[in-house]
């Protein structure tokens, strides 16, 4: 508060009408100025002389109703300017200080702890074989002698201490032997037709006769 | 400073603007990284976990050998090789086409460990199978507790050659809607050896076992597997339709299927214009079965049934499909035709007397029989037919109008 402000405020002070702000802000400048303080002491002194002359009676309690009323109708604005245009430059420098800071954060967030997450993946649980159970072989069939029936017989790829098996040679190509399965089928009129092996002969084509 | 000046504060307002813009566009392409990178997170993590879930079924079997080949005098051992789900620990869901007519089983998992499987169930109307393998702990799958909708994500997880692991991301692209026995039609890419493949939602739940792929255009030569590429259209039987399959697989080893109680056969309409074009009309009624559901409907021998829960009948196989994969004890509607009216009942259908109904079970050797002298015989004839009847077609003059 320079001494201009302050002594605008010296009316309001004398009549008890100013904001707290604005008390404490004229009592600090007549800490530090003597010279708006003597002024102010002569101002009072001066009101106290002429509060000392005779005083016309009007009816009791008149002045405190004009008074009452009057600041109730017109609410005291802060004469004390709270703030200038030479914060808006700074308060927007911190407002983008303050963004840049989150957007970092949030770039940092984003990708560390992703890439950390795809490394500390939670522990995932593997098949085992169950205790007691037989140590597991290729296995082989072969007719037996005579007949088509199948008997197995001890298979060639004996399994590792983690009872793990090499894959037999056969299933590495793709001859008539092995057949990797994936069904075909046929679009038509928005329904799957599928040419299966599990349709028989029989049931399929114009011709076949079917009980159901 | 002449900050409180109109010309500092358009200046510092153009470079604060400049940095602001800056700041903008450069969290936009943060965020675009850090998108990618969760979806590749979140699928490694889904991977990750159900991976070990799904194996490679080998279903063994003895053949006749060709003539001509060295080796053991008669017989020979054919392999299929497929995918699996494991559902319980020691219960994996497969594919009947992978399993029908085998001898002996083996499921290999993803770390290597490959045991003897035992054949609790098979269903060929829903191509379903279930395996046992008392020798082994699996991590289990849980089924999704909603069905999966079109434009969903899905992850297919299956094995191909050599046992090696697949892995497809793509959506539901459409539900073929048919009675009882529904599909989902998949944008995942499937490899030989994925059938009884998982369909995975981003939960990391079963939505669907799948069943193949569309059909590359052109016959399928025996050599399909060598010539074969990925179509990009995928099918996966959904899981409202598997969950109550493997239920009554693993409870009574079968699946109860519904019954009509007639006989039929195909009745079509050859084309006067375009040779060779014949249009399916539906299933002509030669016999029915006294008692059955259809006597009580009143279907009669000559009726053509065209209608079927609302579904258009062209084949006697489809309809016998749809009444399979029926529910013993449901209430089905029915449309034919006799003479020139239309007529629709209901009627409640029962238990097929079969585990499997005999239309669809697969006697012994009939694949062998696929490659059999008089099968060939039979397609070289057809070849021969189609083969005149194009030439026809391409040598006919064009009709003055």
């Amino acid at each position: 508060m320079n001494c201009c402000q302050s002594r605008g405020l010296f009316g309001a002070y004398w009549d008890d009408e100013l904001t707290q702000a604005e008390r404490e802000g004229l009592e600090a400048h007549f800490a530090g100025c003597p010279s708006c303080r003597g002024e102010y002491d002569e101002l009072a002194r001066t009101l106290e002389l002429v509060g000392s002359l005779p005083r016309v009676e009007v009816a009791p309690g008149l002045d405190e109703r004009a008074l009452a009323k009057a600041r109730r109708a017109v609410p005291v604005p802060d004469r004390i300017p709270v703030a200038t245009s030479r914060w808006i430059p700074i308060t927007a420098t911190a407002a983008l200080l303050a963004i840049s800071g989150a957007t970092v954060i949030q770039w940092t967030g984003t990708l560390a702890p992703r890439s950390a997450a795809r490394q500390e993946m939670p522990s995932v649980q593997e098949p085992m074989l169950v205790e007691g159970s037989s140590r597991p072989t290729e296995p082989v069939l072969r007719a037996a002698p005579g007949t088509s029936e199948p008997v197995a017989v001890a298979g060639r790829g004996a399994a590792d201490r983690q009872g793990q098996v090499a894959l037999s040679d056969s299933l590495w190509e793709q001859g008539d032997d092995v057949e990797f399965i994936l069904d075909a089928m046929t679009l038509r009129k928005g329904r799957a037709h599928p040419t299966s092996r599990l349709t028989p002969h029989r049931a399929r084509g114009e011709r076949a006769v079917i009980t159901f | 400073m002449s900050v409180g000046s109109p010309s500092g504060l358009g200046k510092v307002g153009v470079v604060l603007s400049g940095v602001a813009l800056g700041i903008v566009l450069g969290f936009h392409a943060v965020s675009a990284q850090g998108t990618l990178s969760a979806l590749q997170t979140d699928v490694d993590q889904i991977t990750r976990r159900a991976r070990p879930s799904v194996v490679t079924v080998f279903a063994y079997r003895l053949g006749p050998r060709h003539a001509g080949q060295s080796g053991s005098p008669d017989h020979r051992v054919r392999t299929r090789v497929g995918s699996g789900v494991a559902l319980e620990a020691n219960t994996v869901l497969t594919t009947a086409s992978v399993v029908v007519g085998a001898q002996r089983m083996q499921v290999r998992t993803a770390n290597g460990l490959q045991v003897d499987a035992e054949l609790l169930g098979l269903d060929p109307i829903f191509n379903l199978a279930l395996l046992r393998v008392p020798s082994l702990r699996l991590p289990v799958l849980r089924f999704a507790p909603r069905r999966a909708g079109v434009g969903d994500w899905v992850i297919s997880l299956g094995t191909s050659y050599r046992a090696q692991p697949t892995q497809s991301v793509g959506n539901i692209a459409y539900r073929l809607l048919e009675p009882h026995l529904s599909l989902l039609q998949l944008t995942n890419t499937v490899y030989p050896g994925n059938s009884g493949a998982a369909a995975l939602n981003t939960r990391g739940e079963l939505v669907g076992i799948v069943q193949g792929e569309l059909a590359p255009p052109g016959p399928v030569s025996q050599d399909a597997d060598r010539e074969r590429r990925p179509s990009g259209v995928s099918f996966a039987l959904p899981v409202e339709t598997v969950r109550p399959v493997y239920e009554s697989l693993r409870q009574i080893g079968r699946v109860p299927h519904g019954f009509l109680g007639v006989t039929t056969r195909a009745l079509s309409l050859q084309s006067d214009f375009e040779g060779g074009q014949s249009t399916p009309l539906g299933a002509q009624v030669q016999e029915v079965v006294p008692g059955s559901p259809a006597q009580r409907a009143g279907i009669k021998p000559g009726d053509l049934i065209v209608a079927y829960e609302r579904e258009r009948v062209e084949y006697p196989e489809q309809l016998a499909r749809w009444v399979a994969a029926t529910r013993p004890l449901s209430r089905v509607e029915l449309v034919w035709v006799r003479g020139d009216v239309g007529t629709s009942g209901r009627t409640v259908l029962t238990e097929s007397p079969e585990p499997v109904p005999a239309w669809a079970a697969a006697e012994p050797g009939e694949e062998e029989a696929d490659r059999s002298p008089v099968r060939i015989a039979e397609l070289e004839k057809e070849i021969q037919r189609l083969t005149e009847e194009l030439s026809r077609l391409k040598d006919r003059p064009v009709k003055p109008r």
